[in-house]
């Protein structure tokens, strides 16, 4: 009878396997079908329509006229495009430096003082205003004639260090990630408390019972275990220092004469004010690709290591 | 994405709307404060024609103010009524073929005394008038009234009068010109640059606007040489200045002058509480040569007609009033600017552009483009931010007209 039973419900199997598989795959495919059509809406087509327009010449009142790789080639004709590059680059120095730099210093001194939310809460405040407004801010405050850094150092008979900050090259780029930082530094020093407070605490206590101490405790212990949020930080900030824009645009539009230019802003200039919709993609497109070798390269070292 | 402000019954929202026998059409702008006279017209048009406007604002943001007109013209849903620039700028249009030609509108105004052949021609591009007249500005110098009267000035009738007006001042702790040419005010850099050269030479001017003359031409390095000279004794603000902070200062008696076009005369009055009159004034810049003293810059803002917009009926009513004498005197009143129409009572024009306003139309004056507009977008865009390095960097200049000759071969082939 049980041979019988098998062999009688064997075919049934057969043939309801294949059904509740191809259910199960199908079903599978319609939980990812709204994130693959989000990635596809919002990710893919833009970076092939981006990278499409980068082969024509288009200034959207006449039609698009297919130039294959000129553009690329103006890249590298195009004197404003290194300047551009050089600011870039200030900018992912700056970004590393004081808003990363300086929010694991304050971490660190704010992880075991009393009373740190307050702290906490005032070094993050910026962060939740608009960049473009935090750039008004400091354009205000620059102001040659009625600044309040203007202001500050009239008091201090030095008002002339203030008087063209943001009319010359390269102190409007370092007053600009000045301004950047102060917004930015709340959040990444909230990243890193985190961070802090969630190593264990033996496996501190047994470093200092083995003579740790100090800046070598921080060497060998807490900044190690810190790596892998340290990781995120220092991608999100690189990335935000590649794709600079808002404050730049706000604080000196490019200018003057567009030595303050970064990559993003170059690219939105020659697309929306010079009218050149395919240069501006191509730069989109080499920029996409250096945020995304730098990023890739990042982060597999990280995991390696 | 702009903000949509309904002006009169009819609703908002994009596309064409008609309800209860009111067709509503949308007018594309980026300058808020001309909100208030396209609302006046609103309820005229409604009224009379049933047709009724609705403002899509881009308000301080020009780029995607452009992006929109220049994305929708070519489409069937054009927008039936768009404000824009002259010159150059609305010749780029032009020659897409993509705007309706208003010739025979200017032609039945002009046979009524209305308009001259003049003005047509600022609104034209390729021999075809394609803009609604909504202002003409003409560049002069405001001054502060109070700070002329405190060093017993008046404004001068020669260049070597300016220039001592200004020594008195900077003397005084009075800086004689505002400017702003930071990120503020990007295209501002053009200001001076213009009026020296038309005050200087204005064949000149011309030639260079159309690519017959060079930046790099000896008389362009000797205007450049009288800026320089202006800059490095003081007369000019800092660069860095915003257009608040100017405007403050400018109030406060800080900076005497400031040279804009007439639109800063409304300005003055809504942002600082300044009034014609008694708190400013205006005079135009006397020619640094004799023929210098002809020329007065003027820039002038059309509204244009999409050729493919399904409303293009509806638009070409508002089209025709807004060149008539009544509707030019409703835009001109609400607005408190100086009417293109020359049939608008005199009473209605602004008291400090009365005078200057007759002037021209006795031919006192001959009328200049603005650079903005007067020669290619790309090279004006570029040559402004050139000037504008200069105000910072003066002892650069021949380095500085090196490089506008450059973009002027690039973009005037």
């Amino acid at each position: 009878m049980p041979e019988a039973g098998v062999s009688s419900d064997a075919p049934m199997r057969v043939h309801r396997r294949p059904w509740s598989r191809r259910l199960r795959t199908l079903s599978a495919y319609l939980y990812v079908l709204p994130a693959l059509l989000l990635t596809t809406g919002i990710l893919l087509y833009p970076i092939a329509f981006t990278t499409g327009l980068s082969l024509f010449r288009w200034d959207l009142l006449h039609r698009a006229v297919f130039i294959g790789f000129d553009n690329y080639a103006q890249l590298l004709r195009d004197p404003f495009l290194a300047s551009s590059f050089s600011n870039t680059l200030y900018w992912v120095v700056g970004t590393m430096v004081l808003p990363v730099g300086f929010a694991l210093l304050f971490a660190l001194l704010l992880n075991h003082l009393p009373g740190r939310d307050i702290f906490k809460t005032i070094l993050f405040l910026p962060f939740v205003i608009a960049p473009a407004v935090v750039g008004l801010v400091w354009l205000f405050m620059y102001d040659p004639s009625e600044g309040v850094l203007q202001a500050l150092l009239g008091l201090a008979g030095a008002s002339g260090l203030m008087a063209n900050v943001l009319s010359n090259s390269p102190s409007n780029t370092i007053a600009m990630i000045i301004a950047a930082a102060w917004r930015g530094l709340g959040v990444n020093m909230v990243l890193f408390l985190i961070g802090l407070q969630s190593i264990p605490t033996e496996v501190l206590e047994a470093a200092m019972l083995d003579g740790s101490s100090g800046f070598n405790l921080f060497r060998r212990i807490t900044f190690p275990l810190l790596r892998p949020l340290t990781t995120v930080v220092v991608t999100l900030a690189v990335a935000a220092g590649f794709t600079t824009f808002d404050f730049v645009w706000v604080m000196t539009g490019g200018g003057p004469y567009r030595s303050s230019e970064t990559l993003a802003v170059t690219m939105y200039r020659v697309s929306f004010v010079d009218f050149n919709f395919g240069y501006g993609a191509a730069i989109a497109v080499v920029l996409a690709l250096i945020v995304s070798v730098f990023a890739t390269l990042y982060v597999r070292n990280i995991v390696r290591s | 994405m702009g903000i949509v402000l309904a002006l009169s019954g009819g609703g908002a929202g994009a596309g064409a709307v008609r309800s209860r026998g009111l067709t509503t059409i949308h007018i594309l702008n980026d300058a808020a404060w001309h909100s208030p006279g396209f609302a006046a017209v609103s309820a005229v048009t409604s009224r009379q024609f049933g047709v009724a406007l609705a403002v899509d604002l881009y308000a301080n943001n020009e780029d995607a103010f452009q992006s929109a007109v220049r994305l929708g013209l070519g489409s069937n849903h054009a927008p039936p009524l768009f404000e824009w620039w002259f010159g150059y700028r609305l010749q780029d249009l032009a020659s897409t073929s993509n705007l309706l030609d208003l010739t025979p509108l200017w032609q039945k105004y002009i046979k009524l005394g209305a308009y001259n052949s003049a003005q047509m021609q600022l609104f034209s591009a390729n021999g075809k008038a394609y803009g609604v007249p909504l202002f003409t500005n003409y560049w002069v110098m405001f001054y502060n009234v109070h700070v002329f009267a405190k060093y017993h000035l008046s404004p001068p009738k020669s260049w070597p009068g300016l220039m001592t007006i200004a020594t008195t001042l900077k003397a005084h702790g009075v800086t004689p010109f505002g400017l702003t040419t930071g990120s503020d005010c990007t295209w501002c850099g053009f200001i001076w640059f213009e009026e020296l050269l038309v005050r200087s030479n204005p064949l000149l001017y011309t030639n260079l606007l159309a690519g017959k003359a060079k930046y790099t031409d000896p008389s362009v390095a000797k205007i450049m040489l009288t800026w320089q000279s202006m800059i490095n004794k003081g007369y000019f603000t800092n660069p860095g200045i915003t257009t608040n902070g100017l405007l403050s200062a400018f109030a406060k008696g800080q900076a005497a002058m400031m040279l804009y076009g007439d639109w800063e005369g409304p300005i003055l009055t809504q942002q600082a509480g300044l009034q014609p009159g008694t708190d400013f004034g205006v005079f135009v810049v006397p020619g640094i040569v004799p023929q210098g003293n002809r020329p007065l810059i003027v820039e002038a803002r059309p509204l244009l007609v999409g050729k493919g917009s399904p409303q293009q009926a509806a638009a070409m009513k508002v089209a025709d009033y807004l060149m008539s004498t009544p509707g030019q005197t409703l835009w001109a009143r609400t607005l408190h600017v100086n009417p293109v129409n020359l049939s608008v009572a005199t009473a209605l024009r602004p008291s400090y552009l009365v005078r200057l306003s007759q002037a021209v139309k006795a031919g006192a004056y001959t009328l200049y483009p603005r650079y903005w507009e007067g020669t290619a977008p790309q090279l004006s865009e570029a040559v402004s931010n050139l000037m504008d390095k200069f105000t910072v960097h003066p002892s650069d200049y021949m380095q500085i007209l090196s490089q506008a000759q450059d973009l002027a071969n690039q973009y005037l082939k």
